[in-house]
């Protein structure tokens, strides 16, 4: 029996979303329902594209296309190994994400946004990429909430909501102008229909990003949301696009030839990038910092994806990666200071480094490899992006290199508070332990954040070992310039 | 309840209505959701707009794929008058005003202020609306519904700029996407257009009804696991220990 690959990767964590649901109660169990169901879509991409594979009695075939209700699904060779990243980021976070529980939410209905992006990944005509990823974001909104309760509480997640449902009609807008200028054959007239389709795409993609710097959704989701939903909204919505866009470039060569959309794409990215860099070193709590962080990170991406590089590209890639391993082990040391102290302020948190040094040293990793400190993934990242971005505008590179300074002062700032003496010796002795401190309990959280830490030192060292992945990903698209 | 064959009928023959009935209906029932800011008004009215709507849009695709607007908005209406009454009995049980109450009781006093400026700003909102319906006529739609889906999308803007009520910012997306939907129909009427829309409002309408429900306080926050309190150990040791007592209710 012959199955298309594009209905495994959708249906795969869409079918996985029950079990881990069901076994939302044991953290352990539905974690390993998560990382399980993102391998067996990681199996299915990794083979080479048009090969076959017999599973059984069933053959599943990647070149195969399904039709559902005249669109057509299917894995093109450009949309393979981007969806084993999205995945591999995804299996990630929720491996980091194990030891606290950010509410019965975080893996079903990031399996469920996993299953709406890649179907808006895969599905053509691309408008319908556009409905996909906003009913990926009315997940995503849940997940923000979380179990949280109280006025006021939904702010970020409503935030989430409206900035993705506006990028709706862009898409649609874009897909009808599309079709209509694919009609007309003067050249010149056709390049000039094709104008607003550029704009309304810019527009879409920048909402989708968060990329808006006065109306963006990652403060709002940063201060309301738990760290970890926060660091999956970040890097797999993020990521998600990444490759939409580059999916659009790779598609539509009026897209790709033009400059405007990599005009538009820079302009929003060195946007974002100063709104996060601004404000990063003066923060006052650890989610503002991760904000500005995802500010900055964000506005790197739209940076490199204006470059239509192979090298470019490649750093996309990576970087997706390592945004994984650096946001997810910073956001999973917040989260154990907040379930202890019950904040991330920096006023709160003082002293609480020396009681739970494991979390400081996972906020320590993960933040200064955000900000591209050398020893870590991210600063191969940086490299990488200094790399594509000198061949052609210094200045900028000087503002991502501030941009990536402020959210490591604003990291150490955030470290100072957790090592600095309490105010009251009183209150830094009775303070109640909100977490387990049971051996094993201690142990897990070590065991964790060894590995987190580990892994972003040795991507740090020797970042080579993720080339076949990000190097195919990169060649299988053709549009560069 | 009627068979989904004589919904359809009844669909068909109300999409033969005038224009202008239809346009008044969706204006009035778009002024009373943003004037008025309960639920017990706001959502029939929000039920009203998803049938003219539907109406609107049985006029340009086959009634039945058109039957499917209305359908996801009153399932998704339904689902939030669930919600808001669940945050309304939690309210009560805190001895704050819930919908009922504010409907017989109305304060006169704060409501001119209140209401005069949302009847501003709506003014201002469907005077732009119409203005955009002449100066930049959506694509392959009549007037009506070029204005009907300016209308909703303006409104549904000026919602989720202004409205501080997760119910009330809910109900601007809401609105928004039937814009959306209302604008874009004529340009591509499939019925994949049709289901996959009925679909993410179905989506989305779950994520607002979640969302009222936290905002309202009805959500459990998860119980943290306090198991003791950290002290000072009494020892005559140049280094500090710490003991672990338990909390009183598990001691006892």
């Amino acid at each position: 029996m012959m199955i298309p690959a594009a209905l495994l990767v959708i249906m795969i964590p869409l079918v996985a979303t029950a079990p881990a649901y069901a076994l939302r109660r044991w953290q352990l169990t539905t974690t390993l329902v998560g990382v399980l169901a993102c391998g067996a879509v990681i199996f299915i991409l990794a083979h080479p594209f048009g090969a076959t594979l017999a599973l059984g009695g069933l053959t599943i075939d990647a070149g195969t296309s399904v039709n559902v209700l005249g669109r057509v699904l299917a894995v093109r060779s450009t949309d393979q190994f981007p969806l084993v990243l999205l995945f591999c980021s995804a299996a990630i976070l929720f491996l980091i994400g194990w030891l606290v529980s950010e509410g019965w939410t975080y893996v079903p209905l990031g399996l469920g946004m996993l299953a709406l992006l890649s179907a808006g990944l895969l599905i053509r005509p691309f408008v319908f990429a556009g409905l996909a990823f906003v009913a990926a974001a009315a997940l995503g909104a849940i997940m923000a909430q979380a179990d949280r309760s109280g006025q006021g509480s939904a702010g970020g997640a409503l935030r989430y909501l409206v900035v993705n449902t506006l990028a709706l009609p862009a898409f649609l807008g874009a897909g009808y102008i599309v079709s209509q200028a694919s009609n007309i054959t003067d050249i010149t007239a056709q390049t000039a229909a094709y104008g607003p389709a550029v704009v309304l795409l810019a527009i879409g993609l920048g909402l989708l990003f968060g990329a808006f710097p006065i109306f963006t959704w990652t403060h709002s989701v940063a201060k309301d949301a738990p760290p970890m939903v926060v660091a999956f909204l970040v890097t797999v919505g993020g990521g998600a696009v990444c490759f939409l866009a580059l999916s659009l470039m790779q598609d539509f060569t009026w897209l790709s030839n033009g400059t405007s959309i990599t005009t538009y794409m820079k302009v929003l990215g060195a946007a974002s990038l100063v709104f996060g860099g601004l404000l990063a070193w003066a923060q006052r709590s650890f989610g503002r910092v991760v904000a500005c962080a995802a500010s900055v990170e964000i506005g790197i991406s739209l940076i490199l994806l204006s470059n239509s590089t192979l090298l470019a590209v490649e750093t996309v890639a990576f970087s997706l990666l390592v945004r994984a391993l650096s946001l997810g082990t910073m956001a999973l040391g917040v989260a154990l200071i907040q379930r202890e102290t019950g904040s991330d302020d920096f006023a709160s948190i003082s002293g609480h480094g020396r009681r739970n040094p494991w979390a400081a040293l996972a906020i320590a990793a993960g933040g200064l490899s955000l900000a591209g400190i050398p020893g870590t993934a991210g600063f191969v990242s940086r490299w990488a992006t200094a790399r594509v971005i000198s061949r052609t505008d210094m200045e900028l590179l000087v503002v991502i290199l501030l941009a990536g300074a402020s959210v490591g002062i604003g990291v150490v700032r955030g470290l100072a508070a957790l090592f600095a003496t309490p105010v009251s010796q009183d209150e830094a002795d009775a303070t109640p332990l909100a977490v387990s401190p049971a051996h094993s309990a201690n142990v897990r959280v070590a065991v964790t954040v060894a590995l987190a830490v580990a892994l972003i030192a040795i991507l740090g060292i020797a970042p080579g070992m993720t080339a076949p992945l990000t190097n195919t990903a990169a060649q299988n698209y053709t549009f560069y310039k | 309840m009627p068979p989904v064959s004589q919904l359809v009928d009844l669909l068909d023959r109300l999409s033969q209505l005038a224009a202008t009935p239809l346009l008044a209906a969706l204006a009035g029932s778009t002024i009373a959701i943003l004037l008025i800011r309960n639920w017990r008004v706001a959502l029939p009215a929000l039920i009203v707009q998803y049938v003219v709507v539907g109406i609107m849009l049985a006029r340009v695709i086959q009634p039945g794929v058109a039957l499917i607007t209305p359908m996801a908005g009153a399932l998704v209406s339904l689902a939030l008058s669930i919600a808001a009454q669940r945050v309304d009995d939690q309210r009560a049980q805190r001895g704050e005003s819930v919908a009922v109450e504010r409907i017989r009781h109305v304060a006169w006093r704060s409501v001119p202020a209140q209401v005069l400026l949302r009847a501003i700003a709506a003014a201002l909102v469907l005077t732009a609306a119409f203005g955009a319906t002449v100066r930049f006529p959506l694509p392959g739609s009549t007037r009506d519904l070029g204005l009907g889906a300016y209308v909703l999308l303006a409104s549904g803007i000026l919602l989720m700029a202004t409205a501080p009520e997760a119910l009330n910012v809910g109900m601007g997306i809401l609105m928004f996407i039937s814009g959306v939907e209302l604008g874009y129909t004529p340009l591509e009427p499939s019925i994949s257009v049709s289901v996959l829309l009925g679909f993410m409002t179905l989506l989305v309408g779950i994520a607002i009804s979640y969302l009222l429900l936290a905002d309202g306080g009805v959500l459990l926050e998860q119980p943290k696991v306090h198991i003791g309190t950290i002290v000072p150990s009494s020892n005559t040791n140049s280094q500090p220990t710490y003991t672990i007592e338990a909390p009183q209710s598990e001691s006892q």
